[in-house]
């Protein structure tokens, strides 16, 4: 089996945590995407 | 209930963040070491974790201002068709530009070209040429400080001003996010939360930006009196104290307008000194090349993250810090243009906004980073050898190999002095507005108060000389608020998508009409 790369296997809980704030960064860019794109919300009243 | 009605009260703000922004104060006089380490390793984290959020931003947000300037929308005026501009053109054009990063580019004019001649990863590339590394310098300093940097501040201005002026909102950032996303259950707290940050960002960056200045004023007193020991900042400090309190408490376009015109006017004047006075062929050169190298290669450098380099301080200490800092102005300078601009259309105000100061930086930069980089590489040298004993000497030892140098520098810190004071009236105008009963026209004691306070903060900083600590807490205190700012970015895609499919509905309903009344 091969072994995991060193980069990885150096700080498992620094590499979740930045892991999780890219993500949750990402997550909240494509909300921004959805709620403007949203037809439902974009109805002219 | 209206959207009006749902904001927290008038005075509610004011006494939820001046705590906040104490506290910081606080902080940073009581632990000045610690807290500056603190403030400078969260920095480092937050600059290596986000690059890849940040570079590309300025890019595409200047495509956004240049399609919004360019369609229907950019037509509309400010206040209404038949609304006049309250400022002539030349008063409103140098109060753009005043109001925002005048004063650093007097400061970083020299060092801007050096630094990235020095320590850019551009300049770190094998085989590469003196004269390509100060062509990369160049162009660099053009991308950080020239058309992405004021893009940013433009589309936080066209934000404010779109939701203010056609959407009966407030003057203020938490306005276009109450207004657009009105059907989500978040949008007051979000709302809220932004304005809350806003206030804090401008405060402690405001106040950072005042600290730097006593003490860059100071550096020029100890050149002209050549006693390096003399420490007469305080003084300083208590003098633009009085000068930016007299300068708040007089109407907007008396105090700020007179003040702006003086300030462009005494920068222009200096800049066509050095510009005659010096290498005139050379510096008309240089912003030719920097100018082509800039619009060659901004697409390049605004995706290039070095990822393989071994170091990466560069990109983290001067993009990522330079891009987070002018996020962090952009509730600042977004209101300040916005409440200049009335009747100006929104086409006028982002082109304008947008190239007529960056242009003036890329003839700033030609001229003093130009000379600067001429010396390092061509000439005796002195000028990078003062940027990397003493930096905030620097612009002061160019002006030593100019003619009549004990006149320029006393200019020189004139200008200083104006600059600070107009971005720092700017400023309280500002907070003035976003703690106002109205939301329009701010309070004197308000706008007194918010003096009082920035000076307040700077006063420790400036008596023990100990920068460190605000100038990290005002680099990153524009990160928490960057997020906010893509929700008000998205609350105007937002609103101009509502605004496309009323006209689209609006034409639909009316063809059928003219049809039939043809018929």
């Amino acid at each position: 089996m091969t072994d995991i790369a060193p980069f990885i296997q150096q700080s498992l809980a620094y590499n979740i945590f930045e892991t999780s704030l890219c993500l949750l960064s990402v997550s909240y860019l494509i909300y921004l995407v959805k709620i403007v794109l949203d037809d439902d919300e974009t109805q002219a009243p | 209930m209206t959207s009006k009605d749902r904001d927290l009260s008038p005075n509610t703000y004011f006494f939820l963040t001046c705590p906040v922004v104490l506290l910081i104060a606080l902080m940073a006089v009581l632990y000045p070491n610690h807290t500056a380490k603190a403030f400078t390793t969260a920095a480092h984290y937050i600059y290596t974790l986000f690059d890849w959020m940040v570079l590309w931003l300025p890019l595409a947000i200047l495509a956004t201002c240049l399609s919004i300037a360019f369609s229907k929308t950019g037509k509309k005026r400010l206040g209404g068709n038949e609304a006049k501009p309250e400022y002539s053109t030349f008063s409103w054009l140098s109060m753009l530009f005043t109001a925002g990063i005048g004063v650093g580019i007097i400061f970083y004019g020299p060092l801007e070209g050096l630094w990235h001649f020095l320590y850019s990863n551009y300049s770190q590339l094998p085989n590469i040429t003196a004269s390509q590394k100060a062509s990369m310098a160049m162009s660099t300093a053009f991308w950080l400080w020239g058309v992405p940097a004021w893009s940013i501040y433009t589309i936080s201005a066209v934000i404010i001003a779109y939701f203010f002026y056609f959407k009966n909102g407030k003057l203020n950032t938490g306005s276009p996010i109450r207004i657009a996303f009105k059907k989500h259950r978040w949008s007051e707290t979000v709302a809220r939360l932004t304005m809350a940050l806003t206030i804090i960002t401008v405060s402690v960056s405001l106040a950072a930006s005042l600290a730097m200045a006593a003490g860059q004023i100071n550096g020029g007193m100890q050149s002209l009196l050549s006693n390096p020991s003399i420490n007469i900042a305080p003084w300083v400090l208590l003098g633009l104290f009085v000068l930016y309190s007299l300068c708040s408490l007089t109407p907007i376009n008396q105090g700020m307008k007179k003040l702006s015109d003086l300030t462009i006017i005494t920068s222009i004047a200096l800049l066509l000194f050095i510009f005659i006075t010096g290498p005139t062929r050379y510096f008309l050169m240089t912003l030719v090349e920097s100018v082509g190298h800039t619009v060659k290669g901004t697409l390049v450098q605004s995706f290039n993250l070095f990822i393989f380099d071994e170091s990466r301080y560069w990109i983290n200490w001067f993009a990522m810090s330079y891009f987070i800092w002018w996020i962090g102005w952009t509730p600042f300078m977004g209101v300040f243009i916005a409440k200049i601009s009335k009747g100006r259309t929104l086409k006028e105000m982002i082109l304008s906004s947008i190239f007529v100061p960056a242009g003036f930086i890329f003839i700033w930069f030609s001229v003093f980073s130009g000379f600067a980089l001429l010396d390092t590489v061509k000439g005796s040298g002195i000028v990078a050898k003062a940027a990397e004993t003493n930096y905030q000497q620097t612009i002061y030892t160019l002006l030593d190999l100019f003619p009549f140098a004990s006149f320029t520098k006393v200019l020189l810190a004139v200008l200083f002095i104006s600059f600070v004071v107009t971005t720092i009236v700017s400023g309280c105008i500002t907070l003035g507005i976003l703690t106002s009963n109205d939301g329009v026209n701010p309070a004197k004691p308000k706008i007194f108060i918010w003096g009082i306070f920035m000076s307040a903060i700077a006063l420790p900083f400036v008596l023990s000389g100990k920068i460190e600590g605000i100038k990290a807490v005002g680099s990153i205190i524009g990160f928490p608020y960057m997020f906010c700012f893509f929700m008000t970015l998205a609350a105007l895609f937002k609103a101009l998508r509502q605004d496309k499919k009323r006209e689209a509905n609006d034409q639909t309903t009316t063809q059928p009409s003219s049809l039939e009344a043809s018929l």
